[in-house]
């Protein structure tokens, strides 16, 4: 009770009156037996009343001042350090309420610390987004946008766009239509955005309006009210697209070039020419030629297809290449003597044997050496060479990218996507990743192909002359056939060339294979040491 | 720039800058698709473009509008005079070069009722060209970037090479086969539109170097390597 604000006040003034009294008492007496003590007692009382008086003003003072602070300071708190708590001096009505703030402040204090981390949680979230997000308020500022939405306008990731005009941030036509529309509904559109790149995306517009809770729209700042526009990026769904649509006009392109022909050939024979026996079998022979053009080219779309959708099994054996070359220019040596192109080979003795499935690489070297003859007139050279990378000149063979390069990556996987640059790769077949490997490169002296046409070489049905390629027989998908293989193999895949002087395709296989290979998932895995044997003494 | 404390004058300003941008996506939009209908030989897209130039020569008087009354009412001075002169000035360009695509347009389409000619290299390399002009110009002036308006004057010489190039081209094709002289002449219009489409581009991107440097780059030549 002592401390209670009443009693401190009561105190002071009751010793006042008590002066007082004492003062009346004093001046009752007559002035002549006026005793003195009664006037001392007043005056000790009165003191008393003044001291007691001020010193708990001064106390009272000191504690509303410290309140005012605390009150002053608590309405701009943005940090969520918790304030240095109120002295809780007193239990009595102030000391109350210093107490009730304490615990609004401290309670303040958890909120902003939530808010913020909600806040953090919400930019991990937008940041990570693959779509790309932009608020913007009524006035056409942008509330904020994430990274991902800078990338597909191909803005620069560090620029702070908060409180900037959208107009700045993009100037299509179709976004500003959007962004002025007065529908609550979400409405989306594709546009088309040029620039360095040109990308396609499906953008839609929602219309935000919350509404307080009287049920009128909040005009406040932020987000309460304006549009969010989120951009799906549909680029590489429409690259797809167009693949698709062009390899089905090519696939039936190319069906229907020999289908043609032996239609044709062989109504002529119907409606007489059988009877005429030197054309009939002109006719035959070329309806026959066809035929084996069309099964060949179902062939190499059966073999593409397996090995795109990876069911094409590999049957993985220790094989040498010397061995592998020898085979394929048995094969093709008739061909290079018809067109009197010299086939050689220079593959030094003791290379290690590599894992790898026979007849898929034997197909690779086949093609490779095949297309070299074709492409060379007479008296050119057509050269098989091949050479063992270890870890010690490897630094050198990373180094300088070749004019095209193929190795597995997420651009590689999708077929026929734009070829692989070394800044698409995404872990996969780089040879930074590899030990040892084997490099074969098939060169030839022949025409050699316009830098332009190198990146589109493994397209199918890609030709670099579409009259040559099909008089000489070509089906148009041997290279992405080969493409395939060595990337199965983990392997890589490189074409030089320069016009009219000849075309270097070199094909990597590593001689560990990386766990990640396929190689490596149909056989149990293997030491190092096992995979990797040394080439017989010279045979 | 300078703060201001008359809200609503700041305010006009603004919208002054993002009307020339809306103006200036707009008219990208129309040459590209203009582009477009003549290459891929589309008259549909090309009767949209030429319908659409209305919406263009609006924004050009909103946009003179909108000069004359900030000149008028608030006098400004320095930077921000620049920048509304600026914006007047690009505004003629914008809608020149709108007028451009419609005149595009309409070769498209008379192009359309006949045969195809061979389709020529320069044609699309000089579209393409252009386009990557304005769309820089613009950018240069949202970013006031000097430096990226300064790399659209140098590519003008390009496009310039390519005009000559085309003009060489058909002008012997005509001499060859009289039958194609109306398409050849056709075509040579085009190239000419493209031609003017590169320059009023660049004249915007000499505007941006006045706005952001406030130096004139016009009419000098050789141009400088910086600003």
């Amino acid at each position: 009770m002592k401390d209670s604000i009443t009693f401190s006040i009561l105190f002071p003034v009751g010793l006042a009156l008590l002066a007082l009294l004492l003062l009346q008492l004093f001046f009752l007496f007559p002035a002549e037996v006026r005793p003195g003590w009664v006037w001392y007692a007043a005056l000790v009382c009165g003191l008393a009343a003044l001291g007691g008086a001020l010193s708990q003003s001064a106390r009272l003072r000191q504690r509303l001042r410290a309140l005012s602070a605390f009150l002053t300071v608590a309405p701009d708190r943005t940090d969520p350090t918790p304030f240095p708590a109120l002295p809780v001096r007193k239990d009595d009505e102030l000391g109350n309420i210093e107490h009730q703030l304490s615990r609004l402040l401290t309670a303040q204090s958890q909120h902003i610390q939530q808010l913020q981390d909600e806040k953090k949680d919400l930019e991990a979230l937008l940041s990570t987004m693959a779509e790309g997000i932009v608020v913007v308020d009524l006035s056409g500022s942008i509330v904020r946008c994430n990274p991902a939405a800078l990338s597909l306008f191909g803005l620069d990731p560090a620029e702070d766009w908060q409180g900037r005009p959208f107009h700045e941030f993009s100037r299509h036509p179709v976004l500003h239509q959007l962004l002025s529309a007065d529908s609550a509904e979400r409405v989306t559109q594709e546009i088309e955005l040029e620039g360095r790149e040109a990308r396609q995306l499906a953008v839609s517009v929602l219309r935000l309006s919350h509404t307080g809770e009287n049920g009128t729209t909040r005009a406040s700042r932020g987000t309460a009210n304006g549009y969010v526009l989120s951009c799906h990026d549909l680029t590489p769904i429409k690259q797809l697209e167009s693949i698709r649509a062009s390899f089905v006009a090519n696939v039936s392109h190319e069906l229907r070039t020999p289908l043609t022909a032996i239609k044709g050939y062989a109504e002529t024979l119907l409606t007489g020419a059988l009877q005429d026996p030197e054309h009939a079998t002109r006719f035959l022979t070329i309806i026959d030629r066809h035929s084996e053009r069309l099964s060949r080219l179902i062939d190499d779309l059966l073999t593409l297809s397996n090995l795109e959708l990876g069911r094409a099994e590999l049957h993985p054996k220790e094989l040498f290449i010397s061995e592998l070359v020898q085979e394929a220019f048995d094969v093709v040596q008739e061909k290079a003597q018809r067109g009197h192109v010299t086939l050689s080979q220079h593959i030094p003795p003791a290379l290690p044997a590599v894992r790898g499935d026979r007849d898929r690489l034997h197909q690779v070297l086949i093609n490779l050496i095949d297309n070299a003859v074709k492409y060379t007139s007479a008296q050119g050279q057509v050269t098989v060479s091949a050479e063992l990378h270890t870890p010690r000149n490897n630094a050198r063979d990373n180094e300088g990218a070749s004019p095209a390069w193929w190795g597995r990556s997420a651009a590689a996987e999708q077929p026929h996507a734009a070829p692989a640059t070394d800044a698409a790769v995404a872990g996969g077949n780089r040879r930074q990743d590899w030990q040892d490997w084997l490099e074969i490169a098939i060169s030839d002296t022949g025409c050699g192909i316009p830098e332009t046409d190198i990146p589109r070489l493994t397209q199918r049905f890609y030709r670099v002359d579409k009259a040559r390629s099909r008089e000489l027989g070509g089906t148009g998908l041997g290279l992405a056939i080969v493409k395939h293989i060595v990337l199965a193999h983990g392997g890589d895949l490189r074409i030089e060339s320069k016009v009219n002087h000849g075309t270097t395709v070199r094909f990597a296989l590593p001689l560990t294979p990386l766990p990640s290979d396929r190689t490596a998932q149909t056989e149990p895995a293997q030491p190092a040491g096992s995979t990797v044997l040394t080439h017989p003494p010279a045979q | 720039m300078p703060l201001h404390t008359d809200s609503q004058y700041e305010e006009e300003l603004q919208q002054l800058r993002a009307k020339v941008l809306e103006m200036g996506g707009l008219v990208e939009k129309q040459i590209s698709d203009a582009v477009t209908s003549l290459i891929e030989r589309d008259s549909t897209t090309a009767h949209e473009v030429i319908e659409r130039d209305h919406t263009v020569n609006y924004l050009d008087v909103a946009i003179d509008d909108a000069c004359i009354r900030l000149l008028a009412l608030y006098q400004p001075a320095a930077r921000d005079l620049r920048s509304i002169t600026t914006s007047l000035r690009i505004s003629t360009d914008l809608e020149r070069i709108g007028d451009l695509a419609e005149n595009i347009c309409e070769r498209a389409i008379e192009l359309n009722q006949e045969p195809p000619l061979k389709p020529r290299p320069e044609i699309p390399e000089m579209a393409e060209g252009a386009r990557a002009m304005l769309r820089d110009s613009l950018d240069a002036f949202t970013r006031e970037d000097s430096d990226l308006a300064l790399s659209v004057c140098q590519r003008d010489d390009r496009i310039d090479a390519l005009t000559a190039q085309i003009f060489n081209a058909m002008l012997s094709q005509m001499r060859q086969d009289p039958e194609h002289a109306s398409r050849a002449t056709r075509i040579l219009f085009v190239a000419k539109y493209l031609e003017r489409v590169a320059d009023h581009a660049t004249n915007i991107a000499e505007m941006v170097i006045y706005l952001a440097k406030g130096k004139s780059i016009r009419h000098v030549s050789p141009l400088p390597d910086s600003v």
